[in-house]
């Protein structure tokens, strides 16, 4: 339970989002996804959504309100789909590599 | 036979179809904790996708989010907004949970949690949280299934006893088969609710107005035109606040990956794959919301006053002639969005009051066997500690609930430091979570001491404004933990 004080040094005190193994490509992907992520975000909230929060005009017989975050579930479904579909050509590549996949065992803690 | 008897068998059939399609993964699973709790860790995609989005979607989806679509408009935008951006966290955290999991044996969120920081206290916390935030939950699933059982059977069955059948069902089958029976019918239900939504949505518009956008051109060219402008209105019917909606649509979406039996259904998935793959689908099923909100703006010009208008639902199903039999299969829908909830928050409660409340306060009494006889009977007692404030209850309840989704957002930092910030320490993390708790609790139940200029925004925001600082600075003034033992959380 006693933290280690000869261990402090060796704690960084920032954060730390990836492993040292995790390529560069990953590293951007990601990235690049939260930062759409926070966008898409922003579009459901002040000050942005209040541009598109007007009952008309109607959009696909929908009020521009609902159409607006619609909109941005669309965008967030694609920009997930983008995300997966990376990290998997790129698990893929890995595998390819190392010529094993990480494959699961059943777990169980009560014997 | 009389149209509600139809009806009301119809909902019969359902629930008995449920309740085999519940026991029957009773046979397979194994013995275990890790097999009652978390189906082996070995949960493929088609069960996690309905799991996720069933327990999700709860009698709220038919009952509330309608009403807040007839009496407050856009506002009832807010929930789909959420959710969109709301289950993202979990491709994320997510794998690494999972990982975690089938190293140490995890089922639980707490136990994670405990692990990382080497501190009790974060469990102990957080099984009183989920405990708080789970029984209005469960008891307002009962109220929402005795609701409609009630309403089908024109009065003969009590709201009470419409309760006691649905859940006496659901109590069984997770007895019996644990999460997977929860997986099994979830996936039935899930489908089944789907169709459901999608008809009704599509049917009352048409039927009323001779379409959705006929629906909405006459609502846009109404007095009603007002509740379609986001943010919407409040239950009063004055305008809805655009600090109140953000804030709300930030609070909802950070707490929404962090539910307890949302998030622990990381352990039960098969690999990564399939649970960032159910991530990704996820929208898929959320877009059936939008019928669901169809159904509530259809009743705004057709049928107007109803009063409360989480009823409008029903109150719709009684006006426009439906055959008996489309009537008896929309209520078994509600049955089953109310069921696929409770069922999960039922399995969860059970296992994190055990695994998390019991298990660390009193360590290493309880061997597996024992255990999951404890889990077993904490589902009974937790069904009629839920039953009882069904009998009881009042509106404090949705109070509770409310202040319970504020509660969970406060586990987000906590979670976010445990992966992402190493130097976070036990000590950071039980300052930072009771901290959040109290300022939620304390603005949720005295909104008056928000800050001059702040009164709309959520409660919950001011909690992570509390939780954040705190989880940091004492975090950093406390001694580091072992870095061999972190490395294993942020390499993972």
């Amino acid at each position: 339970m006693k933290p280690h004080a000869e261990e402090q040094g060796r704690i960084p005190r920032g954060l730390r989002f990836f492993s040292e193994n995790v390529p560069v490509t990953t590293r951007r992907r990601r990235f690049l996804f939260v930062l759409v992520w926070c966008g898409i975000s922003a579009m459901m909230m002040w000050p942005i959504y209040p541009l598109m929060s007007g009952a008309t005009p109607l959009v696909l017989g929908l009020p521009r309100s609902l159409a607006w975050v619609l909109v941005a579930m669309v965008l967030m479904f694609g920009s997930l789909l983008w995300l997966f579909l990376g990290d998997e050509a790129e698990a893929k590549r890995r595998e390819a590599r190392a010529g094993q996949g990480g494959s699961k065992t059943g777990g169980g803690d009560d014997g | 036979m009389d149209s509600g008897t139809t009806a009301l068998v119809i909902c019969g059939l359902y629930l008995l179809a449920t309740f085999i399609m519940g026991i029957l993964p009773g046979f397979r699973v194994s013995k275990s904790v890790a097999g009652y709790v978390a189906a082996d860790r070995g949960m493929g995609f088609l069960v996690l996708y309905f799991v996720l989005g069933a327990s999700i979607f709860s009698s709220f989806a038919f009952l509330g989010a309608p009403g807040w679509a007839y009496s407050r408009g856009a506002s009832a935008f807010y929930i789909i907004a959420y959710g969109v951006i709301g289950m993202v966290p979990l491709y994320f955290f997510g794998p690494r949970a999972r990982r975690l999991g089938e190293r140490y044996g995890f089922v639980t969120q707490a136990e994670l949690l405990t692990h990382r920081f080497e501190n009790r206290g974060v469990s102990i916390i957080l099984a009183l949280l989920s405990i708080g935030a789970f029984i209005p939950y469960l008891t307002i699933q009962m109220k929402g299934a005795g609701y409609i059982l009630s309403t089908v059977s024109g009065g003969r069955i009590s709201e009470a006893l419409g309760a006691a059948v649905t859940y006496g069902v659901v109590m069984v089958y997770v007895l019996f088969s644990g999460v997977l029976g929860v997986g099994w019918t979830n996936t039935f239900q899930g489908a089944f609710m789907m169709v459901v939504a999608w008809f009704l949505g599509l049917y009352l518009p048409t039927k009323l107005y001779g379409g959705v956008g006929a629906m909405f051109e006459q609502l846009a060219a109404s007095s009603h035109a007002a509740m379609l402008e986001a943010p919407g209105l409040l239950a009063d019917g004055s305008q809805w606040s655009w600090a109140g909606f953000s804030s709300a649509v930030l609070i909802s979406a950070v707490g929404f990956s962090m539910w307890p039996h949302l998030f622990m259904k990381s352990y039960a998935a098969k690999s990564d794959r399939v649970l960032r793959l159910t991530v990704v689908l996820y929208p898929t099923f959320q877009i059936f919301l939008v019928p669901i909100l169809l159904i509530g703006f259809s009743g705004v010009i057709a049928y107007p006053g109803v009063e409360p208008a989480d009823t409008i639902l029903p109150f719709l199903l009684t006006q426009i002639e439906l055959s008996p039999l489309l009537i008896g299969l929309v209520c078994a829908g509600t049955l089953a969005a109310s069921m696929s909830s409770g069922d999960s928050i039922l399995h969860a409660a059970a296992s994190i009051l055990v695994r998390d409340g019991i298990d660390k306060a009193a360590p290493g009494k309880l061997a597996g066997a024992r255990e999951q006889l404890l889990i077993r009977l904490f589902v009974v007692v937790l069904s009629l500690v839920s039953f009882y404030f069904v009998l009881v209850s009042s509106v404090s309840l949705v109070d509770l609930l409310l202040a319970a989704y504020g509660g969970v957002a406060q586990i987000f930092p906590v979670m976010l430091a445990a992966f992402y910030w190493p130097r976070a320490t036990g000590k950071g993390a039980v300052a930072g979570l009771l901290a959040g708790l109290v300022v939620n609790v304390l603005f949720l139940r005295h909104p008056e001491l928000k800050p001059a200029g702040f009164e709309h925004v959520h409660e919950g925001v001011f909690g992570l404004l509390a939780n954040i600082p705190l989880l940091v600075g004492v975090s950093l003034l406390d001694r580091p933990q072992d870095a061999d033992h972190i490395r294993e959380f942020v390499e993972t």
